[in-house]
């Protein structure tokens, strides 16, 4: 049999025939594979979307429109390289322009070097020729590095200090820091100012927070403030029941009136967690746009004073921003404090709700020449208003109640809208710990449920299965 | 029509063989054993860590990892995709390995059968016999969704994940079963393949670029990821659907072998 007659052996044809059906379904599989990684869908179904971008994030990322490149620093085979990946990804889904890879600092030392790799799991950030590293990769600390590396400018806030007020570098109980660090990662740059030394509130600043001031402030400083409010400037104060340290007469003229007392609350919520009663908690917001998104959030405000607001001074536009509920009341002065008798008094105690905070839109007094730098051009609407917020309390944006509730996002809102950074203002979608407490009996349940009734099911019916089969036999 | 018939009273002939035989209740008695202990032991470490982060639930990190998804399902997934490299050869290997060594297999042609409905009648009854598994294991989370919230969009994920994965791996033992007429033979060919392509993503930490990343989306392991984070993905599922067919194409190439190459 020679070659040709062995090409025409019935075995050799069906065979290639086989072989190229094979072939072409591999063709068509390798191409819709192709497709499919082009184009894909994803679907987070997980209760709270935790497997995508919080919405701040994906807000950002949609500024970002040029090509970004993430590159994390993890050697090979290191256990979180997964999780790393994971997050990047995440990024990666939201906006394609951004791409991630994984360096091995001991493979590339060089490239590492380069980039000013300091430690494993660090992420650089490439965007637009401009350079920022994470430190870690999760996602407040890259979406926080993103912000940074897309802003041209940072907007400057101004703590006033010099009257005793909370300290920003304080890390213990009634600090400012983790007040601090939010703002720093929203992408302020924080610094103090002191009235008595600087004669006026710096140009560069976009907010200005007095932070529960023990003493005094100066005549001269409460001119700085005014004239800091004039010229377009935005405050916020934070103050203590008992401690309005001279700025009374300054918030009078914009319609806030501080209360002499401080606000106590018994009801089913605070009763339920088991929160004092000098520590009131508030559901109702005013209608602004830093509350907006505040539907059942819970807020706590311990030891605050409640502000009357008088809505009849002329060019303020007077909003409550955050309201007690209606069982809460009002003990005036501090005898009561001595006296450890906080219970409701009908015939001396105020009762609620009260304004806890207070939002004021004031309409500032035609551009004066002398102050308007640069030339006098028409102003939007926008800029001829100001605005000065106030809350009753200091205590519910210091360390310890900070991340409780939603007072982070509460405090954070307020500055976001007073610096007019607009996209910043929302509800934070905190992941909340699912914890599992099981009775008992519970666990006996699961242990039957798990262990025992399907297998044994399973079990009986085989042997049942085993023994008609044998009958049939 | 004609077809279809044929195809449902294979497929009814596979499951009585199932019910009938051991197999099915061993296999089933023991995955289930498995699946209950994990999930037994995994409520049980979620119990108990629960108490220990209580203190630390304000910390972000701790805060997204304390839910049942994360404690008690991801590794639940996890480990029933590796009982199932085990299970899927023991519950295929007979399929058509036993019909060539008894000699059925020529009878089994000469009914008016197409190719086509022999093997879809087969996978579609041993893929019952593993959904029926399946449906066993819901118990478990019916029983715990009394005491805690359970998160029922990504546990259908999850689920979705774990029907579509053992589809691809009855596939793939399907096709080995065709190859031999050994059941050991098919089983031993049949696990080895899974567990080939189950680790073929492990390379990519090897090699970079192209190679790399082909290797990763060959992985069997990589798309089931998604499926038990609770995110379903069109990649993952192009890449299901396309390697069960591509095992099922494979299979009836190797039946229509037999009519050229005896």
């Amino acid at each position: 049999m020679n070659w040709l007659d062995q090409l025409k052996n019935r075995k050799v044809i069906y065979g290639t025939g086989s072989i190229v059906s094979v072939l072409l379904v591999v063709g068509i599989l390798i191409i819709l594979a192709l497709l499919a990684n082009w184009h894909q869908w994803r679907w987070d179904v997980t209760q709270g979307q935790t497997q995508s971008l919080s919405s701040l994030t994906k807000n950002l990322l949609k500024q970002v429109d040029k090509p970004l490149t993430m590159t994390a620093f993890i050697p090979e085979g290191a256990g979180e390289r997964g999780s790393i990946k994971d997050v990047l990804q995440r990024y990666t889904y939201a906006n394609p322009k951004i791409s991630f890879l994984l360096v091995d600092p001991e493979r590339e030392p060089l490239k590492a070097k380069e980039a000013g790799y300091r430690f494993p799991g660090s992420v650089l950030l490439d965007y637009h020729g401009r350079h920022q590293m994470a430190d870690k990769v999760d996602e407040d600390t890259i979406t926080n590095a993103l912000r940074r590396i897309m802003k041209t400018s940072q907007k400057k806030i101004y703590f006033l200090t010099g009257h005793g007020e909370r300290d920003l570098a304080n890390a213990e109980k009634g600090g400012l820091q983790t007040a601090k660090r939010a703002l720093e990662n929203e992408g302020y740059e924080i610094d103090s100012l002191n009235l008595v030394t600087q004669a006026q509130v710096p140009q560069d600043a976009a907010v200005l927070i007095v932070a529960s001031p023990q003493k005094a402030v100066l005549t001269s400083e409460v001119d700085a403030l005014k004239a800091y409010l004039d010229r377009g400037g935005r405050i916020l104060m934070l103050l203590e029941p008992f401690e309005d340290a001279g700025l009374k007469g300054l918030l009078a003229g914009y319609g806030i009136t501080l209360d002499e007392g401080i606000i106590l609350d018994v009801n089913q919520i605070s009763q339920s967690l088991r929160i004092s009663p000098v520590m009131p908690i508030a559901l109702s917001y005013g209608p602004t746009r830093i509350t907006r998104d505040f539907k059942n959030t819970l807020t706590m405000f311990p030891m605050s004073r409640p502000l009357t607001l008088n809505r009849e001074v002329k060019g303020v536009n007077l909003l409550p921003l955050v309201n007690s509920m209606p069982s809460s009341y009002e003990k005036l002065g501090k005898e009561w404090l001595k006296a450890g008798k906080g219970d409701f008094d009908a015939k001396v105690d105020k009762k609620g709700p009260f304004s806890i905070g207070a939002l004021a839109e004031i309409k500032l007094e035609a551009a004066k020449p002398e102050k308007a730098p640069g030339p006098a051009v028409k102003k939007p609407e926008e800029e001829n208003k100001t605005y000065l917020a106030v809350y009753g309390d200091m205590d519910f944006a210091d360390n310890t109640y900070f991340n409780l509730f939603g007072n982070g996002d509460l405090f954070l809102n307020t500055v976001n809208f007073l610096a007019a950074e607009e996209q910043q203002i929302m509800v934070r979608e905190a992941r909340q710990a699912q914890f599992l407490m099981l009775s008992g009996n519970q666990i006996w349940i699961m242990f039957i449920v798990c262990l025992v009734w399907a297998p044994l099911v399973l079990l009986v019916a085989g042997i049942w299965a085993y023994r008609t089969r044998r009958a049939r036999k | 029509m004609k077809n279809l018939s044929g195809f449902t009273a294979l497929l009814k002939k596979e499951l009585t063989i199932y019910f009938a035989g051991p197999i099915f209740y061993i296999t089933g008695f023991f995955f289930l054993v498995l699946a209950g202990y994990f999930f037994y032991t995994n409520l049980l470490y979620y119990g108990l860590i629960s108490l220990q982060a209580a203190q630390q639930a304000s910390n972000p990190q701790v805060a997204a990892q304390m839910n049942p998804q994360m404690l008690v399902y991801r590794p639940l997934y996890q480990v029933l995709a590796i009982i199932l490299i085990f299970l899927v050869p023991l519950l295929t290997m007979r399929l058509l390995a036993e019909e060539k060594r008894s000699g059925t297999w020529e009878l089994l042609f000469t009914y008016p059968l197409t190719d086509w409905s022999i093997i879809l009648g087969k996978f579609g009854a041993v893929l019952l016999v593993y959904l029926v598994f399946l449906a066993f294991t819901l118990s478990f989370s019916v029983a715990f969704s009394f005491m805690t919230q359970v998160d029922w969009g990504a546990m259908a994920a999850g689920y979705l994940g774990m029907v579509l994965l053992g589809a691809s791996c009855l596939a793939l033992g399907l096709f080995a079963s065709s190859l031999t007429e050994n059941q050991i033979i098919a089983g031993v060919v049949g696990f080895a393949l899974l567990l080939l392509l189950w680790i073929i993503g492990w390379v990519q930490e090897l090699a970079s670029g192209p190679v790399g990343k082909t290797m990763q989306f060959l992985s069997l392991l990589d798309h089931y990821e998604n499926f038990t984070k609770g995110v379903i993905n069109t990649r993952d599922l192009v890449y299901s659907v396309s390697f069960t067919f591509f095992f099922l194409f494979l299979t009836k190439r190797q039946l229509e072998s037999r009519r050229w190459r005896a």
